[in-house]
């Protein structure tokens, strides 16, 4: 059965090639501008894997992946940052939020995809 | 030895600063357009690269799936269609050769039927022959019987009896000949067909077969030349993939260029702001403030002078920068 990614970022052009690589592996594919935009996505469909930015306007990455995991439906969803920040201490704040990986910006088409292979088989 | 200016006093502001202030919010919404610029080039510029991968992507797929079977939904091969027409030839052949071997055949039995009948034909000749010289006898016989007078009549009677049995030899004779004619006829026709079927021009059959074999030998040849160059397209399909990876990374610059561009125009509105305020501040302050804002070792490394990254984009590092919790 086709797996459905929510992908979540303030850059068009990043959603673009989340997608296309995503697409690619035959993902189906949802996307969101902030987190509260994502949010309202949740609410309307059921997703089996979240990869979502941390710097956003409106509502950054680390406060959706909290409120994204306090609904009860994506208690066990994957959730994955994809950003351009690296610092350990970023990284623990995301995994505290209940983040299931990180991984930095740029990121290599092959590499998301055997992550997302690991997360969401 | 550097020495840090006095502060202006509280309340006063440099004559300088009057000047540059209204440069600032100038320099910010030109960083703002541009990039607004960059990201929706770089939008399009993306929506054409996926395209095109998308397309480059599945021409190469087809060549794999032409190399595999050929594109036939029954699993049919060219090549596998071409083996099977020469085993069909060669079974063509076979019988055409063995159908003239069997006309011959039969055009030697049709030859000895047609001897058969002409001896019957060479018989019936002379029983024709023996019943008419019977009736010439039976005529002397009468004519004998007559001479001896009343003795005679007994033989008179055979004689007309043998005379009969002559006549109706004759007719038996004259039918059986008239068959045979038909017959003869008939076995002539069909000896004529055979001996033109078994002569058909073998030479030319055998130089069809020849043109056929040469056709396929050809249409070989060329599934072959296809298969090689559809092999060649599969392989560069490899290569294909590796360019597309290096295009996706690349093309994610324009994110983070625009996010340094965001901290930039954000450090120049507070720069605007901390100098329109006439308020007291150290340089160091405004500097630590930047730094909160920056989200990219980068960034940090421009802020503090740090030795930079050679210019060209910086490539995806491996694992190291890919944690699961």
């Amino acid at each position: 059965m086709t797996k459905t990614v929510l992908i979540v970022d303030d850059s068009v052009s990043m959603r673009q090639m989340v997608a296309f690589t995503l697409k690619q592996a035959g993902f189906q594919v949802l996307e969101g501008g902030n987190g509260k935009e994502a949010l309202e996505r949740l609410a309307g469909a059921k997703v089996d894997l979240i990869i979502t930015d941390l710097n956003m306007p409106v509502m950054d990455g680390i406060t959706f992946v909290r409120e994204a995991r306090a609904k009860p439906q994506n208690k066990f969803t994957p959730i994955l940052l994809l950003t351009t920040e690296s610092q350990e201490s970023k990284k623990q704040e995301g995994k505290a939020a209940g983040a299931t990986g990180w991984i930095v910006k740029p990121f290599n088409p092959e590499q998301l995809l055997k992550v997302v292979q690991k997360v969401a088989p | 030895m550097s020495v840090t200016p006095p502060l202006p006093p509280a309340g006063e502001r440099a004559p300088q600063v009057d000047a540059v202030l209204p440069v600032l919010p100038v320099l910010a919404r030109q960083l703002r357009e541009t990039q607004a610029q960059v990201e929706n080039s770089v939008v399009n510029v993306c929506a054409n690269f996926n395209g095109m991968a998308s397309r480059a992507r599945s021409g190469v797929e087809q060549a794999a799936k032409l190399l595999g079977g050929d594109g036939s939904e029954d699993g049919t091969t060219l090549i596998g269609l071409i083996e099977s027409s020469h085993g069909t030839l060669d079974t063509l052949m076979t019988r055409i050769v063995r159908g003239g071997e069997l006309s011959m055949k039969a055009v030697y039995r049709m030859d000895d039927v047609e001897e058969g009948m002409k001896r019957i034909s060479s018989i019936l000749s002379a029983v024709s022959d023996v019943a008419t010289r019977t009736r010439l006898l039976t005529v002397n016989a009468k004519i004998e019987a007559a001479r001896v007078g009343e003795q005679g009549k007994g033989f008179a009677v055979v004689a007309g009896e043998i005379s009969q049995l002559s006549a109706k030899s004759a007719e038996i004779v004259e039918s059986i000949t008239e068959i045979l004619t038909k017959l003869s006829a008939d076995v002539g026709a069909t000896v004529s067909d055979l001996r033109e079927l078994a002569s058909a021009d073998m030479g030319e059959v055998l130089l069809g077969k020849q043109r056929i074999e040469e056709s396929m030998h050809a249409l070989e040849a060329r599934h072959t030349l296809l298969q090689d160059r559809l092999r060649a397209v599969a392989a560069e399909g490899e290569a294909l993939a590796d360019e597309i990876a290096g295009a996706v990374v690349g093309l994610q610059f324009q994110d983070r260029v625009s996010q340094r561009l965001g901290h930039v125009i954000e450090g120049l509105e507070t720069v605007e702001k901390t100098l329109a305020s006439r308020g007291a501040v150290r340089a160091g302050e405004l500097v630590n403030e930047l730094q909160q804002r920056y989200t990219m070792a980068e960034e940090r490394g421009a802020a503090t002078n740090a030795p930079r990254a050679p210019l060209g984009g910086r490539p995806a590092a491996p694992d190291a920068d890919v944690v699961l919790f």
